[in-house]
C-alpha cells in the first residue's frame, strides 16, 4: 500500500503534506473537510484530475486531521493505492433516523462476502441513529467482520453534514467501504479518557436516542444546572458532560454525546440510544486523560493490528474532545502519532460519533462518543 | 480591552509590558492565543469546581436519602422483629439487625411463626372436630339459640334426631313455632337473666308431634353475641313409666278402699250371727242351769263378747285406716264423762290395790265439744292399759287446761294417764303404737289384750288433730298424754257453795297425788287445807290446836290406818263426832267391817275413791248444813235416781224385723220381760204398717233395713195414721249401729228411740220402761193386786243398763247389799218388837228404796208392804218379816255368787 496526502486551505490552496516517490495511481481517496469546501466542485475536479482511477469518499467534519495536525476550514485528502487488496464502496441514503438499522443491514448486505475483512463506515452525522446503524451492521456481519468508522461532523454547528462519494455530495448519506482479502491487515482501538462522576441517575424517560428525564426530572434542566453560564452554548456545550451509560447486565459502559436539544419538551438527542431503566452518570474530562486516552487507543490499535508500522491511520475523534482540549487538541494527535511510527500517513476528522468494536465485546461494533477511534491499515 | 484578559495574564502582561496596549503587534496573535488559553483554563477550572460542588451536593442528598431508606428499612425490620418476639417470646430477640445473619434469623422466626400458626389451625380443627364429636355423641340434644334473633345457630346430632330433620335444615331457623311450641315472646327463658335447670317442657318435632323433654337453659355469650344454650333429654319413656306408676298407685288405693268397704260390709254380716250367739247365751244364762252349765255359759257369753269387742276393734281400725271413721262432735259434759270413766275403772283398780285418781282443774269448763264416744274409747283404753300394767302404786287420769289461749271459745286440753307401772323401754316405745304389736312378745301371755287398742287410740287422737305421746321409764311408770284444742263452754255457774262454816280442812292421805287433788278441789271452793301423810302427822297437826272444821281421812295408810286414826281423834284427842266432822275416804273393796267401824266412830260421810268433786261437795255440803242424815247409812251409791214401776199390765208389742234370728231373740226377750204380753210380728215395713192398722199395738220395735219398705218409711206412715187422732205409739228402732247418721235419721223419721243390735234384754227393758211408763194412762200399781212371790227377785240386766254397764258398780252395790241388808232386816225386826212403828216404817221405806234401786222387785214389794202395813196386824207383819228374811237369803246368796263369779271372770279377763 502506498499513500500520499495533500491539504487545501483558502489561503494556501492545495499543498502536499506527504508525497509518494512516484506518481501514485490511487484507487481510494479519502477526503475530509469543511462542508462548504466539500461541496465545491472545483476541488473535486482537482482531485479527480490527480487521481482519475480512484474512488473518492469522504465527509464533512468538525475539524480535519492530517500529518500536519488539525485544521478546520480545510480539505484533507489522503490517497491510497493497494497492491493486493480489493475494496468496494457502497452508499445508501437515509431519510429518517429510524431507518438506521435497516440501512446498516443494507450496507452490510451490499458489502458482504466471505473474504470481507473490514468495513469502514462514513455516516451522516445528525440525521441518524448511530446505535441502530451499528446494530444493523452487526446483525449482518455478526462477529465475522470488524467495522470502524464515524459520523460526519459540522464544526460545532450541528446543522448539516455532507458525505461525498465520487461526484455525489449529499446529506443523509451513509458510505460503506469494504476491504477484502487476507492481505490487508486492520487494527483498531477506541478510547475516551472521560471520567464519570457523581450520582447514578436513572433514565426514567427516554426514547431511542432521545432522553427526556433522569430520575423523573427533565434531563435538560440537569445539564443547564451543570453547564452554568455555558448553557448558552447548547447543544454544543453539552459535550462538556457526556453521559456514561452503564448497562445493568454487563460491564459495558458507553459514552453518549448530545447531538441536539429541544427546549420545548426539554429533551436531548444523543448520538446513541439511552435506554430507559439504565443508569447514567455525568462525565468530565481532563486533558491528561484525554490525551492519554488517545495514546491508549493508538496502542490498542497497534496491538490489534499485530504488525508494526501501519501504512495508514484514520483517526476519528469526537468533536467533544476538541471542545474540551481546545488549543491542546493537537496533543492528542501527537500522542497517537507517537505510537504509530514515522512512516504512517495520518488522516481523519472530528466527528459527531465514532464506530468501532468495543474492547469488551470483541468484534461487534458500537457507536462511541467522545472517543479517539483509530483504524490502522497495513497491507501485507 | 482589559476585560477580555485573564486577570493573572493581565497582571503578567502588565508586569512585562506595562499595559496591554504596549504589546507589540507581532506578538498580538501570540498574546491572544495565550490569553485564550488562560481564559479557557480558568473557565475549565470554574466549570470543574462548579461540577464538583453540584456533584457533592447531589451525592450528599443521595447519601441522605439512602441513609433514610436504610433507616426506614431498619425500622421496619425492627418492628417485624418486635412483632415476632411478641408473638413468639421463645425466640431470642436480638435487637439489632444489621447483618445478613440477623435477617436470616428474622426469616427463620417468621417461618416458625407461620408454622406455629399452621399447627394451631390444625389443632383448632382437631379441637373443633373433637368437641363436635362429643356433642354429637351425647344422648342429650343441645342447641344454641341467638338471644336477639332467636335463630338456631347450632344443633347437635341428637337434637336434630329428636327434631327429625338434618342439621342443615334446622340451623338458621327461629326456635319458636319450630322446635319449641311456645310463641315468640311467650318464652320463659329469653326475657330473664337466670339459668333454668331441669324443667319439664315440650319439643315440637318436624312432624308436628310434641315430645316431653327435660330442658335446661343457660345464658352464654359467644363471639360477642348473647345466646341461650339449651339441652334437653327425651323423657317420653320416663313419662310413660310415671303414668304407669300413677295408675298403679290409683289402683292400689282403689283396692285398699275396696278392702275397707268390704270389711265394713262384712262386719255387719259377721255381727248378725254373733248377735245371735250373744243374745241366746244371755237368755240361756237366765234359764235353769246347773252351776257347771252356768259357768260354761258364762264362758261362752264372755267369749262371744270378747269376739264382738275384737270385731268392733277391727272394724274401728279398718274404718280409721279407710278414712271412714268420723268424729261426731257434740256437746259433752266433760265432768260427767271423766267421772263415768273413773267409775268404770274403779273396781279393777281397787282390786289390784291401786289408787285411782281423777285430777281435773276445779274451774274446768263443764262442756266441751268433742266426740264423747271416741274420747271415752281412748281414755278407757289408756286407763285399762295403765291398770293392766301397774302392780302397785297409782293410776291417774289428768285433765289439764293449758293457759295462753288465743281463741276465747277454744281451749287447749291435755289429757294424761299416768301410772306407776312396769314402764316401757325406750326402744319399744314406738312399737307399741303399731297395730297388733305389743312392747314384748311375752306381753300377750302375761297381760292379754289384742294389741289393737293402743293403735286405735293413737289414730283416734290423730283424728282429733293431735298425737298420742308417751313418757316412760322402765320400773318407774308411764304417762300417755295428748293435747287437743277443743271448743269449750262453761256450764251453769256452779253453785258457789258458801262453805262459811268450813274454813279449814285437814287432808290425811298417804298418796300425795290424792292429797293434792283434794287440796285443789277444796281450794276451788275457797277452803284452805292442810295435809298429813299419815295418822301420826295428822294427830300432831291436830294437836297443835289448829281447829279443823273437817277432817278428810283416807283409810288405807301405812302405820295407823284411817279407822285407827279416827279412833285416836275421837278418843285420844277427844273430839267427838259433832265437834269434829270426818269425811272418810275408802275404796269399794274395803269390807263392811270397816264400814261398821267408821259408822261407829261417827264418820259423817264416806266417799269412795277416786273422789269426785261432786261427791266431795255433797259431803261438805252435808257437813256445812249440819244435816247429817240421822240414822241413815252413808250413801255409798251415786245419786242417780230412777223410778221403776213394776210391770203387771199385759201389753201388745209389735216387732218388725226381717231377720229370723233377731226376731226369735226379740220375742224371747219380750216374753221374759213382759210375760203374758202379745207379740205381733212383721217381716217388712209394709206388713208393719198393715199390722199397726189392724192391731194398734202399744209398742213397736222397728228394724231399719227391711225389704219392700224400710223402717223409716214404715214409721212415717204409722205417724200419718196416728195423726188422725190416735194416741202416740212409741216406736223404738233396731239399728245396726254401723251406719253413720242412722240414729238421727230414726228420730227424724218419727221414731222415739233407738237401740243398736245385738239386742239384749237390758236394752229392751230400758226402752220399754222409758217409753211405756211415760204413757200417762198406765194405771198406777195397786199393791193389793200384787201376786205374791210373783215378781222377779233381781234384774241384773236392768241394773247394769241403768248403771251404763258399770259392772264394778253393780258388784259394789251387790256387795253393799250383802253387807247392809241383813243389818237392816235385823233392825226392822227389832223395831217391830219394840213396837216402834215409826222406826219400822222408816226402815221399810228405806229398804224399799234401796231394793228398787237395785232392781230387787220382790224385795221392794215386800218392803213396800211392810211400810204400808199399819201396826194392827202383827201376824201379818211377822209373816212379811219372815218373807223378807227369806227373800234376802235368796237374793244375797245370788249376789254372793254373782260377786264371786264376777271376780273370777274378771280375773280371767284381766
Amino acid at each position: 500500500m502506498q499513500t500520499e496526502q495533500l491539504i487545501y486551505t483558502e489561503n494556501g490552496g492545495w499543498m502536499f503534506v506527504k508525497q509518494a516517490e512516484k506518481k501514485l495511481n490511487a484507487s481510494l481517496v479519502f477526503i475530509f473537510g469543511h462542508k462548504d469546501l466539500l461541496q465545491d466542485k472545483e476541488h473535486y475536479n482537482h482531485l479527480k484530475q490527480l487521481y482519475p482511477d480512484a474512488e473518492i469518499v469522504g465527509c464533512s467534519t468538525a475539524g480535519e486531521i492530517s500529518n500536519a495536525g488539525i485544521q478546520g476550514n480545510s480539505l484533507v485528502c489522503s490517497a491510497v493505492s493497494f497492491e493486493h487488496t480489493r475494496f468496494k464502496v457502497v452508499n445508501a441514503r437515509i431519510n429518517q433516523a429510524d431507518e438506521s438499522f435497516n440501512l446498516g443491514r443494507q450496507i452490510a448486505d451490499h458489502l458482504f462476502s466471505d473474504d470481507l475483512t473490514h468495513v469502514m463506515i462514513l455516516s451522516e452525522g445528525i440525521n441518524i441513529n448511530g446505535s441502530d446503524l451499528t446494530r444493523g451492521l452487526n446483525d449482518r456481519f455478526g462477529l465475522k467482520v470488524s467495522v470502524t468508522g464515524g459520523l460526519a461532523g459540522d464544526q460545532s454547528d450541528f446543522s448539516e453534514t455532507f458525505l461525498i462519494h465520487n461526484g455525489q455530495v449529499d446529506k443523509n448519506l451513509v458510505i460503506g467501504i469494504g476491504f477484502y482479502g487476507s492481505q490487508i491487515r486492520v487494527g483498531y482501538g477506541s478510547m475516551g479518557g472521560w471520567d464519570s462522576f457523581g450520582v447514578d441517575r436513572l433514565v426514567t424517560k427516554a426514547k431511542a436516542n432521545v432522553l427526556y428525564e433522569l430520575d423523573g426530572q427533565p434531563a435538560l434542566e440537569l445539564y443547564k444546572k451543570y453547564l452554568g453560564h455555558h448553557a448558552g452554548g447548547l447543544p454544543a456545550s453539552a459535550m462538556l458532560f457526556p453521559l456514561s451509560l452503564r448497562f445493568s447486565n454487563s460491564d459495558k459502559v458507553l459514552v453518549r454525546t448530545i447531538l441536539s436539544v429541544d427546549e420545548e419538551d426539554g429533551s436531548m438527542t444523543f448520538a446513541g440510544d439511552i435506554p430507559e431503566g439504565e443508569y447514567v452518570r455525568l462525565m468530565k474530562a481532563s486533558f491528561e486523560k484525554l490525551v492519554q486516552g488517545a495514546g491508549d487507543a493508538a496502542q490498542y490499535a497497534v496491538s490489534s493490528l499485530g504488525v508494526e508500522n501501519p501504512d495508514l491511520a484514520i483517526l476519528i475523534s469526537c468533536v467533544g474532545r476538541r471542545l474540551v482540549l481546545k488549543q491542546r487538541t493537537d496533543e492528542e494527535v501527537d500522542a497517537v502519532k507517537e505510537e504509530l511510527g514515522p512512516g504512517t500517513t495520518v488522516t481523519g476528522f472530528y466527528s459527531y460519533g465514532e464506530i468501532c468494536p468495543h474492547y469488551a465485546d470483541g468484534k461487534q461494533c458500537e457507536l462511541h462518543n467522545q472517543t479517539m477511534t483509530i483504524t490502522l491499515f497495513k497491507e501485507l | 480591552m482589559e476585560e477580555a484578559y485573564n486577570k493573572l495574564f493581565l497582571r503578567q502582561l502588565k508586569r512585562h509590558f506595562g499595559s496591554p496596549e504596549n504589546i507589540p503587534d507581532h506578538l498580538a496573535a501570540f498574546i491572544r492565543d495565550i490569553n485564550g488559553a488562560y481564559l479557557s483554563f480558568e473557565d475549565d477550572i470554574m466549570l470543574l469546581q462548579h461540577s464538583l460542588d453540584l456533584s457533592s451536593q447531589e451525592l450528599r442528598e443521595a447519601f441522605q436519602k439512602k441513609k433514610q431508606d436504610a433507616d426506614s428499612r431498619k425500622e421496619i425490620i425492627d418492628k417485624i422483629k418486635a412483632a415476632i418476639f411478641a408473638l413468639n417470646p421463645s425466640s431470642s430477640g436480638r435487637q439489632e439487625c444489621q447483618t445478613d445473619e440477623d435477617t436470616d434469623f428474622l426469616f427463620e422466626s417468621l417461618l416458625n411463626l407461620i408454622r406455629q400458626r399452621q399447627q394451631m389451625e390444625i389443632s383448632l380443627k382437631e379441637n373443633e372436630y373433637y368437641l363436635r364429636e362429643i356433642l354429637d355423641s351425647q344422648d342429650v340434644g343441645v342447641t344454641i339459640i341467638d338471644l336477639e334473633t332467636h335463630e338456631i345457630s347450632f344443633i347437635n346430632k341428637k337434637g336434630a334426631a329428636l327434631y327429625g330433620a338434618e342439621k342443615e335444615a334446622i340451623i338458621g331457623q327461629v326456635c319458636y313455632d319450630f322446635i319449641c311450641p311456645t310463641r315468640c315472646g311467650d318464652c320463659t327463658f329469653s326475657g330473664e337473666l337466670d339459668n333454668h335447670v331441669s324443667l319439664e317442657k315440650t319439643l315440637l318435632t318436624a312432624k308436628g308431634e310434641l315430645i316431653p323433654v327435660i330442658k335446661s337453659v343457660v345464658h352464654a355469650s359467644f363471639n360477642n353475641r348473647k345466646c341461650l344454650v339449651e339441652s334437653f333429654v327425651d323423657i317420653t319413656e320416663l313419662k310413660k313409666a310415671e303414668a304407669a306408676i300413677i295408675r298403679a298407685k290409683e289402683e292400689a288405693i282403689a283396692a285398699s278402699h275396696a278392702k275397707s268397704e268390704f270389711l265394713a260390709n262384712m262386719s255387719h254380716e259377721i255381727r248378725t250371727p254373733l248377735n245371735g250367739v250373744i243374745g241366746f247365751s244371755d237368755l240361756l244364762m237366765k234359764s235353769e242351769l246347773s252351776s257347771t252349765q252356768l259357768q260354761y255359759m258364762q264362758t261362752v257369753y264372755y267369749s262371744a263378747n270378747s269376739l264382738l269387742d275384737l270385731l268392733n276393734d277391727i272394724l274401728d281400725f279398718s274404718k280409721i285406716e279407710a278414712g271412714k271413721l268420723e268424729m261426731l262432735v257434740e256437746k259433752t259434759d266433760i265432768v260427767d264423762l271423766s267421772e263415768q270413766i273413773i267409775d268404770m275403772m274403779r273396781f279393777k283398780a281397787h282390786e289390784k290395790g291401786l289408787e285411782l285418781l281423777l285430777n281435773m282443774p276445779v274451774d274446768i269448763p263443764r262442756f266441751i265439744y268433742t266426740d264423747p264416744v271416741r274420747l271415752r274409747q281412748i281414755l278407757v283404753n289408756l286407763l285399762g292399759n295403765a291398770l293392766k300394767f301397774t302392780d302397785e302404786g297409782e293410776v291417774e287420769l289428768q285433765i289439764e287446761i293449758n293457759r295462753g289461749r288465743t281463741d276465747t271459745s277454744t281451749l287447749s286440753f291435755t289429757f294424761g294417764i299416768r301410772d306407776t307401772g312396769i314402764g316401757i323401754p325406750r326402744d319399744k316405745q314406738h312399737k307399741i303404737f303399731e297395730s297388733f304389736s305389743q312392747a314384748d312378745s311375752t306381753t300377750t301371755r302375761k297381760y292379754g289384750g289384742t294389741g289393737l287398742g293402743l293403735a286405735i287410740s293413737a289414730r283416734l287422737v290423730e283424728m282429733m288433730g293431735s298425737s298420742l305421746l308417751i313418757e316412760s321409764e322402765v320400773g318407774s311408770g308411764s304417762r300417755f298424754f295428748f293435747t287437743v284444742n277443743l271448743k269449750a263452754e262453761e256450764g251453769e255457774p256452779p253453785d258457789r257453795q258458801n262453805f262459811s262454816h268450813i274454813s279449814r280442812v285437814l287432808i290425811v292421805d298417804d298418796n300425795e297425788a290424792n292429797r293434792l287433788i283434794l287440796q285443789r278441789m277444796l281450794d276451788g271452793v275457797g277452803i284452805k287445807s292442810d295435809m298429813a301423810e299419815n295418822g301420826i302427822e295428822a294427830l300432831t297437826l291436830m294437836g297443835e290446836n289448829r281447829g279443823y272444821d273437817v277432817v278428810i281421812m283416807d283409810y288405807n295408810m301405812p302405820g295407823m290406818n284411817g279407822i285407827e286414826t279416827i279412833r285416836s281423834i275421837r278418843n285420844k284427842i277427844g273430839l267427838p263426832k259433832p265437834e269434829q266432822p270426818v269425811i272418810f275416804l275408802h275404796s269399794s273393796s274395803d269390807d263392811q267391817e270397816i264400814r261398821k267401824e267408821s259408822q261407829k266412830l261417827g264418820v259423817s260421810h264416806a266417799v269412795i275413791k277416786p273422789v269426785k268433786m261432786s261427791q266431795l261437795l255433797a259431803a261438805l255440803t252435808a257437813v256445812e248444813s249440819k244435816s247429817t242424815p240421822a240414822g241413815r247409812e252413808p250413801s255409798a251409791i251415786n245419786e242417780r235416781q230412777t223410778v221403776v214401776d213394776e210391770i203387771i199390765h199385759t201389753y201388745r208389742i209389735m216387732i218388725a224385723e226381717d231377720n229370723r234370728t233377731n226376731m226369735i231373740l226379740a220375742r224371747a226377750i219380750i216374753n221374759r220381760l213382759l210375760p203374758g204380753s202379745e207379740v205381733i210380728q212383721a217381716v217388712n215395713g209394709a206388713e208393719a204398717v198393715e199390722n199397726y192398722r189392724l192391731y194398734r199395738p202399744d209398742f213397736i220395735f222397728m228394724d231399719i233395713q227391711m225389704p219392700e219398705m224400710n223402717g223409716y218409711d214404715a214409721v212415717k206412715q204409722i205417724r200419718e195414721i196416728e195423726s188422725s187422732g190416735n194416741r202416740h205409739c212409741p216406736v223404738v228402732a233396731l239399728t245396726a249401729g254401723t251406719v253413720k247418721g242412722e240414729e238421727a235419721r230414726c228420730i227424724e223419721a218419727g221414731m222415739d228411740d233407738y237401740i243398736s243390735k245385738p239386742v239384749v234384754e237390758s236394752t229392751i227393758e230400758r226402752v220399754i220402761r222409758t217409753w211405756l211408763t211415760h204413757r200417762s194412762d198406765i194405771p198406777q200399781q195397786s199393791y193389793e193386786t200384787l201376786p205374791e212371790g210373783g215378781l222377779q227377785h233381781f234384774d241384773c240386766d236392768i241394773l247394769l243398763q241403768r248403771l251404763n254397764g258399770d259392772r264394778e258398780l253393780v258388784k259394789e252395790l251387790l256387795l253393799d247389799a250383802v253387807n247392809r241388808y241383813p243389818g237392816m232386816a235385823e233392825n226392822l225386826r227389832n223395831a217391830f218388837q219394840k213396837e216402834n212403828c215409826m222406826e219400822v216404817r222408816l226402815i221399810a221405806h228405806s229398804m224399799k228404796g234401796a231394793a228398787r234401786s237395785i232392781c230387787c222387785y220382790e224385795l221392794a214389794d215386800i218392803a213396800t208392804r211392810i211400810e204400808l202395813l199399819t201396826g194392827e196386824d202383827k201376824n201379818r207383819m211377822l209373816g212379811l218379816l219372815d218373807m223378807l228374811d227369806e227373800e234376802l237369803k235368796i237374793l244375797l246368796d245370788d249376789f254372793r255368787m254373782k260377786i264371786h263369779n264376777e271376780m273370777s271372770v274378771e280375773k280371767y279377763k284381766g
